[in-house]
């Protein structure tokens, strides 16, 4: 275990990471500790880097008017619930919960909205283990992971790399930069 | 406060480095930022937004900055220092289409609207400003700002043509302080309505930052529009480490002030010298190594010609004498039969160095596993290693590292070469 931890901190997995062997199951069950309100996403993340300031819960409304109409066309319905609170720069950082349940109809959905040229990025939150953050400074260093639904391979660059809830979606780290 | 907050979430990655220097040692920082001065699009809305609120929220009032929330959401003002590609690697122009120069993903997309009512800054042409960039946390890296062509229209999608050729102003890591990177850049010669492209390529990642600021020029220095000829194709003298260039004069009909060599390094070039001379003497380059130079000459208010026809020239073999590099070697973690080994290569000369290759002199009993920024094979008693895709070029005066993991004693390796060339 201790030489497994090294190798995956020296790949720049997080803390998170190094306990990823004691989840069972592949997808975000791999990604740490499953949190399931934006309670507990707040109490990690403030755990985490010292600040969460002033967590506040949102409504669905909220969201879609945070990422706009097409993107909240891609997230929202998956959205169990999400607030936001004040990390790093973030002066809004989203804090979001997902229905577990819908992970890979979310995966799929937004696979096939590439497919349609509806959008041509993978996702672009902070993914852990049942929820994401919205922001990308330095989440990698906290055990995050980019989610990414093409049929390109991972890059060289990319280090902890896991198959996600949906046949063809990674979840993946890049060494060095942030998810964008 | 902004700065604080920065180092709370820095400390998250100091946490983990806790556990290894690995992070430190490979250069892992935190870094976001977008051009305030002048002020890029999501900058120049953010603070709109923030005034139309009054405060705990972003309610812009400029027409094209609510267009831009109303498809994009608020989050991209929030963010408005996060507008980046991660694996750009220097491929700006490969991976950005025309038309998604001010927001290349889908977060971004609302600011490449082709409106004539965004923001704007004033600026006298020709004189000289302090640009401000925001920043988190200082960064290696090189800025490079390009201003649009005359006869350019803000109400059609911006394109990679409607860019003057050669930036008007690049700056490679500049000092940071509070926050943010400032220095002093010489304005271009136009009038009217213009956008200053602004590319910052980290070169310990390949994570790049994009943003476009819309600008009137007013004023300038009595209407000099005229760009130089373009210089003579340069002639080259290859040494093994050096290339000595030679071209001749631009004309103009004021004067040319400097010239700018730069070296072709695919979609974006690198600019290895400068001066008001028509010589230049490249240094720092590998034995053996086929390279293509050209030039480019300004005038005074910063019109700049078109490039020179290019020259290609390869270096000589190799002598054996210590060439432009220094390493460091480092065992972070040793535990009983094994150990974490860091090499860190220093480019100590005056020019990058591409696609770089360290080949050192395995001790006896050393063996390697795992490696990270970077890859490392062993044969005939030789190790090799290589960059990743992300740091495969060191800039002149840059640093990149790499570890792995190694079993055997942690004796420090001797003979180091870098592209053939001995470090020092």
């Amino acid at each position: 275990m201790f030489a497994r931890c090294v190798a995956l901190v020296a790949l720049l997995v997080g803390s998170v990471a190094c306990s990823a062997s004691d989840s069972t199951g592949l997808g975000s069950g791999a990604l740490g500790p499953p949190l399931g309100s934006p309670a507990e996403v707040a109490a990690w993340v403030e755990e985490k880097t010292g600040e969460c300031d002033d967590p506040t819960d949102r409504t669905i409304e909220e969201f879609a008017e945070f990422v706009g109409p097409l993107r909240a066309t891609l997230y929202a319905p998956y959205v169990d619930r999400w607030a936001t609170c004040k990390a790093g720069p973030y002066e809004r950082l989203g804090l979001v919960v997902f229905q577990r349940e819908k992970l890979a109809d979310f995966q799929r959905s937004w696979q096939e909205a590439m497919k349609a040229g509806q959008i041509s990025d993978n996702p672009d939150f902070g993914f852990g283990n049942g929820f994401a953050l919205s922001g990308t400074i330095g989440l990698e260093l906290l055990g995050l992971h980019q989610l990414t639904c093409t049929s390109t391979p991972p890059p060289p660059s990319a280090g902890h790399t896991l198959p996600a809830e949906a046949p063809g979606c990674t979840y993946v780290q890049f060494e060095g930069h942030h998810h964008h | 406060m902004r700065l604080k907050r920065f180092g709370a979430l820095a400390l998250a990655a100091l946490g983990v480095a806790g556990v290894t220097t690995v992070l430190v040692q490979t250069g892992v920082a935190v870094a976001h930022g977008s051009m305030t001065y002048p002020a890029s699009r999501t900058y120049a809305c953010y603070e709109d937004g923030r005034r139309g609120s009054g405060g705990g929220d972003l309610l812009p009032t400029n027409p094209a900055c609510k267009e831009a929330v109303a498809i994009g959401g608020k989050q991209p003002l929030w963010d408005w220092y996060g507008n980046l590609i991660s694996q750009a690697a220097g491929k700006h122009r490969e991976i950005i289409a025309d038309g998604d120069l001010c927001g290349p993903t889908t977060k971004y997309d609302a600011y490449n609207l082709a409106r004539d009512d965004w923001p704007t800054t004033t600026l006298r042409a020709g004189s000289t400003i302090t640009l401000h960039y925001n920043a988190w946390a200082p960064h290696p890296g090189t800025w490079d700002q390009y201003v649009t062509r005359d006869g350019f229209d803000v109400t059609k999608p911006l394109k990679w043509s409607d860019l003057e050729p050669a930036p008007f102003n690049s700056i490679t890591n500049p000092v940071a302080s509070g926050g943010e990177y400032a220095w002093q850049a010489t304005l271009p010669n136009k009038s009217g309505r213009h956008i200053i492209y602004s590319i910052w390529q980290r070169n310990d990642s390949p994570e790049a930052f994009y943003s476009c600021s819309d600008v009137i020029f007013e004023g300038g220095s009595g209407g000099d529009t005229q760009a130089p000829t373009a210089p003579g194709a340069p002639t080259a003298t290859a040494g093994s480490n050096s290339v000595s260039l030679s071209w001749t004069a631009s004309s103009d009909n004021v004067g040319v002030s400097s010239y700018q060599v730069f070296r072709e390094a695919g979609a974006t070039d690198v600019q290895v010298a400068s001066g008001s001379g028509t010589t230049a003497t490249i240094t720092g380059l590998s034995p053996a190594t086929a390279y293509q130079f050209y030039v480019v000459a300004r005038d005074a208010v910063g019109n700049t010609s078109p490039p020179s026809a290019a020259v290609s020239v390869t270096t000589q073999p190799g002598s054996g004498e210590p060439g432009a590099c220094t390493v460091t070697w480092g065992t972070p973690s040793v535990w009983t039969g094994g150990f974490t080994g860091n090499v860190t290569i220093k480019n100590t000369g005056t020019a990058a160095v591409s696609n770089w290759e360290l080949v050192w002199d395995v001790p006896a009993g050393q063996t390697y596993g795992q490696a990270w920024s970077g890859t490392v094979t062993v044969s005939g008693g030789k190790a090799t290693a290589k960059g990743a895709d992300w740091n495969r070029n060191i800039a002149a005066g840059a640093s990149t590292s790499f570890g792995f993991n190694g079993t055997g004693p942690t004796t420090a390796p001797t003979g180091f070469t870098l592209n053939g060339a001995r470090c020092a």
